[in-house]
């Protein structure tokens, strides 16, 4: 019996592993068609962070939000805008965008957090509707419907980061190529480059890119020129062979817009995304919430500040979504207010409900049915997108009459108190009655 | 004798229905005080109006010597006034032991950084609310249904749970709302026993109760309302004995 | 833009119709205590069972009779989908935590919307012409200091208000208005008086229903088509029509829906900015929810404790 703690405890981390390991089974088992797989995952886990944060309102406060499309907006929109005018670091941009949708939700909050609940669903939703007003009609800072082209991965141009990042490379150079002079302009031919240890998949990734004249490619160009020195991993297939070098891995420029580098990427966020609801949920900050969402007078008589608890899990929400807002405009490259409609606060909301509010497993596995279910069903049946959002609306409502607490939500205890006495009972031998 | 509690013409008006009328109440520290009156006597309006759940319309409240008239619950929590309420107000979701470890919540102080990166500090603390809260549920009577949901707890026990969840606070001023209410004659002597033994930590405490056997055994001090006046004051023997009360209860077997 | 008149005539035809969706919400929300999110949804079918109607069988009648009948089928429509909604998506969750049937309704909203999506097709349907060019033309209209109001118009003003009217003395005088209060005052001693609850209940969304489908066929005959898409502006404005008069407050919803469209006409008079229009009434509801969020005539309610 002393299995089953030792499972539980490290089942998050098999998960995690068996996460980092599937694209690589992916693209071994279907090959070139696993690319799909790739983005419809990392746009599922995407989803499952903003639905996570919106649990925090939802979920674990019972505060109902209607406009956490909004917030994604506001992070993303930072990102885009300052990105593009400013060149910000993506780096820099995920704390910043997480930032600017928790003021906002500090902003809305302050005069509605009063309000009784059903007040606030309203009011956050015409939160929503207004900011898409607003992306839509300031034309001159958000492009309007047009949106904003061109975003990006903007990560290298901030001095410290290049040097950070040249150092390894320059390293990692000398390692392949331990006769290149890299101060010089030297040439890196073809066959040194191949008995350099690349294989020649990898140098046509690179040499087919480059100018024909061109037989090589100097220490120079490799390390600041377009292509950094993305010939470490110019495809997918090669960037598992830097796997064992994190750092290379993720400022090689080709790799950077690899849907696997989204894909590890988004799936960090999401770890941290659960790490931090989970402990949220567990602290005491976590329990005052739930509290609030039992009972709110029990609550504010236990002494706790019920405003300031609204406001915080309002910002903490809002901050989720936000930094997920810059994580989906760099992923995009492209954004404009339609992405940020109703529709989509709504599938967060449907994605949290179906898992069961406050549940972090629930909502993953909420967006996983959510995201790749109609994915999948397109593949099959074409036209089922059409029946896509009449089924996740009545599922709402089904789901509310018939499991109010979704597949993972908090009467599990229940469940698993039955399948333990089912086994006790398998164990002691009483198989039947 | 060290005043805890003092209000003086407190009045609550609800429209044109004055709930609690111009009462003036002094609870001495350390006793038992007791407010008796029949239904829709104001009782629990008047107990809202101490903790600030909704304040009074006019007169003040005296908090050890500070005016409190217009604070709000969360800080009479703070301040030291714990209570529970007439209609059970547990939260369901959760775990017996978290209910109390929510009592506890301002008598602990760990933040967001903290619970982020679950520094010693936090867990230290979160360490230590559990076991105070498992010593609690110990001293109602509730320690095995720990871990059980409070959803699935017997009338009895959701009482229990309320007050050791009112501890948590480390209250100075408990305050019960008809405690007894529901519960067989076994567990209102088990009751009794609970009440006094707080009374014996040195917290005070202020009861509304119908249960006449219960306040007379074991209050130091009744106080009776009807229609939100306060109609009399004294000891048990002596409220027991009193024409106006038992006029306002009308002869109701209450008094026997 | 034209003159401060058009702007107020418009501005009170448009305040009409909020109002006539807002009975909807503050009716419900006087008895259940609950948002219908999909009573936007039930105006939008009734806007489409009215022009289906007259596309079908308009043609050979003539103008008050087909425009009666259409508004009569409509008027089935939605209050078979008001009452078929009260039945299975919020009857199961009466006694639920607060936010179950919130939720649910809208799923429903999203499930209705789509519903009529898949069934009417991705384009706005035209409200058949056929009679409309006598009733909208504002040559034949009536001059009101230097505005014009439209016959369609003017018929919209009457209708909502003789409804208003109606609706006001039913629930004070008749048998079932009075159950009607009386559930909203206190659901539980309503139904040990002897009350039947899920009837009033039933009756309530039904009459909700009804006034939302009236106000769709006008509406869809006033700006001459409809959409699925539709129903989610209206219900959201008309929610923000009932907030503003106080919800649960049947005369509220009227005063909250005739102040709105007036705001929101003369907040585009006065700005020139019919893009923003939208955000007018959002704005309209924060101020309203931060410094009167009972409303103009919502009593303060304290929770009892
Ligand atoms: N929030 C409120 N709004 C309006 N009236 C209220 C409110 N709360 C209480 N009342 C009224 O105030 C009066 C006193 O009620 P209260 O609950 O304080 O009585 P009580 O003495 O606690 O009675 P019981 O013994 O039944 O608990 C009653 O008439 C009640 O209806
Ligand atoms: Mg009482």
């Amino acid at each position: 019996m002393k299995v089953f703690p030792l499972l539980r405890k490290s089942a998050p981390f098999l998960l995690l592993g068996g996460m980092v390991m599937l694209p690589l089974i992916l693209e071994g088992t279907m090959g070139k068609g696993s690319t799909a797989w790739v983005v419809a995952i990392q746009e599922m886990m995407l989803f499952a962070v903003l639905a996570l944060g919106l649990n925090i309102t939802v979920g674990l406060s019972g505060l109902l939000v209607l406009g956490h499309a909004a917030f994604w907006a506001l992070g993303a929109y930072t990102y885009a805008i300052l990105t593009v005018v400013f060149g910000l670091s993506f780096w820099l941009a995920l704390p910043l965008g997480a930032l600017v949708a928790a003021l906002a939700g500090f902003l809305l909050g302050m005069p509605t957090i009063r309000l009784r609940g059903d007040y606030l669903a309203i009011v956050t939703l015409g939160f929503g509707e207004v900011i898409r007003y607003v992306l839509k009609n300031f034309q001159s800072l958000t492009g309007g419907d047009q949106g904003i082209p061109g975003i990006g991965f903007k990560d290298g141009n901030l001095q410290w980061a290049t040097g950070w990042i040249r150092e390894p490379a320059a390293l990692s150079l000398r390692r392949h190529f331990s006769a290149l002079d890299l101060s010089g302009d030297s040439l890196l031919s073809k066959s040194e480059a191949i008995s350099g240890g690349l294989n020649p998949s990898q140098l046509q990734g690179i040499f087919s890119s480059l100018d024909t004249n061109q037989n090589g490619l100097s220490a120079k160009e490799l390390l600041s020129g377009e292509w950094g020195f993305g010939f470490l991993c110019p495809s997918q297939e090669a960037a598992w062979l830097t796997l064992g070098r994190p750092l290379e891995m993720f400022t090689c420029k080709p790799f950077l817009h690899s849907p696997l580098h989204w894909y590890l990427l988004t799936l960090l966020f999401l770890s941290l995304a659960l790490l931090f609801f989970v402990r949220l949920k567990k602290s005491r900050l976590g329990r005052s919430l739930i509290a609030l969402r039992e009972d709110e007078i029990a609550a504010k008589s236990m002494g706790i500040n019920t405003t300031k608890a609204k406001m915080i899990a309002f910002a903490l929400s809002a901050a989720w979504a936000g930094a997920a807002g810059v994580l989906f405009a760099a992923r995009n490259n492209f954004i404009n207010p339609e992405f940020f409609k109703l529709d989509n606060s709504v599938l967060f909301l449907a994605m949290a409900v179906l898992g069961g509010l406050g549940s972090a497993r629930g909502t993953v596995a909420g967006a996983t049915i959510l995201w790749l279910g109609p994915f999948l069903l397109r593949e099959q049946f074409p036209q089922f997108q059409e029946y896509k959002w009449l089924a996740i609306g009545l599922l709402m409502a089904l789901m509310m009459i018939i499991r109010p607490q979704g597949i993972f939500g908090a009467n599990t205890g229940k469940t698993r108190v039955k399948l333990l006495s089912l086994w006790q009972r398998l164990t002691k031998g009483r198989i039947s009655r | 004798m060290t005043i805890l509690l003092q209000t003086e013409n407190l009045t609550k008006r609800f429209g044109g229905l004055i709930a609690v009328n111009n009462v003036n109440l002094v609870v001495p520290e350390g006793k038992i005080t007791a407010i008796i009156g029949p239904n829709g006597a104001g009782k629990t309006t008047f107990f809202n109006c101490l903790t600030g759940i909704s304040p009074a319309t006019s007169g003040s409240v005296h908090w050890k010597g500070e005016e409190t008239t217009q604070s709000v619950p969360h800080v009479m929590a703070r301040n030291g006034m714990a209570r529970t309420f007439q209609n059970i107000r547990l939260f369901d979701e959760m775990t017996c032991v978290e209910n109390v470890m929510v009592g506890g919540h301002c008598r602990t102080s760990s933040t967001l950084w903290g619970a982020t990166f679950l520094t010693q500090a936090t867990r230290l603390e979160e360490k230590a609310a559990r076991e105070k809260s498992h010593d609690l549920l110990a001293f109602v009577g509730l320690d095995s249904l720990a871990n059980e949901p409070a959803r699935g707890l017997a009338y009895g026990n959701r009482r229990r749970l309320e007050i050791a969840r009112a501890l948590a606070v480390e209250p100075q001023l408990l305050l019960l709302d008809e405690p007894a209410a529901g519960m067989n004659p076994k567990e209102t002597a088990d009751l009794e026993k609970v009440v006094v033994s707080i009374q014996e930590k040195g917290i005070t405490v202020l009861l509304i109760e119908h249960h006449m056997k219960f306040v007379m055994n074991i209050s130091n001090h009744v106080a009776v309302l009807d229609y939100g006046i306060k109609i009399a004051e004294g000891t048990p023997s002596e409220i027991q004995t009193n024409p106006k009360v038992i006029e306002a209860y009308l002869g109701a077997e209450a008094i026997t | 833009m034209g003159t401060l008149s058009q702007a107020v005539i418009n501005g009170l035809t448009l305040g009409m119709v909020y109002a006539l969706i807002a009975l909807g919400y503050t009716m419900v929300y006087g008895i259940l205590g609950m948002i219908n999110f999909a009573h936007g949804e039930i105006y939008m079918i009734g806007g489409y069972a009215g022009a289906t109607f007259l596309g079908l069988w308009g043609g050979g009648l003539s103008v008050p009779i087909a425009l009666g009948l259409a508004v009569l089928f409509s008027i089935l429509v939605s209050s078979l989908h008001g009452a078929g909604l009260e039945r299975f998506a919020y009857r199961p969750l009466r006694n639920a935590p607060a936010l179950a049937p919130l939720i649910s309704a809208i799923g429903m909203s999203i499930a209705l919307q789509q519903y009529v999506f898949l069934t009417q097709g991705t384009t706005p349907k035209p409200f058949p012409q056929f009679f409309r060019q006598d009733l909208v033309a504002y040559e034949a209209g009536i001059k009101l200091f230097g505005g014009t109001l439209s016959p369609l118009q003017g018929l919209i003003i009457i209708i909502s208000t003789l409804l208003m009217i109606g609706l006001s003395l039913f629930v004070r005088h008749s048998k079932m208005g009075k159950a009607m209060r009386a559930t909203a005052e206190d659901r539980r001693m309503a139904g040990l008086v002897g009350i039947d609850i899920n009837r009033v209940i039933l009756t309530t969304f039904v009459i909700g229903s009804a006034l939302a489908a009236v106000a769709g066929v006008m509406v869809s005959a006033y700006i001459s088509t409809i959409f699925y898409r539709d129903g989610y502006l209206a219900g959201l404005k008309a929610f923000t029509a009932a907030v503003f008069g106080g919800i649960g407050n049947i005369p509220g919803a009227m005063v909250g829906g005739v102040l709105l469209g007036l705001i929101e006409a003369l907040g585009v008079w006065a700005t020139g900015a019919s893009d923003w229009k939208d955000v007018f009434s959002f704005g309209v509801l924060i101020l309203v929810l931060l410094f009167k969020p009972r409303g103009l005539l919502g009593e303060v309610v304290a929770e009892k404790v």
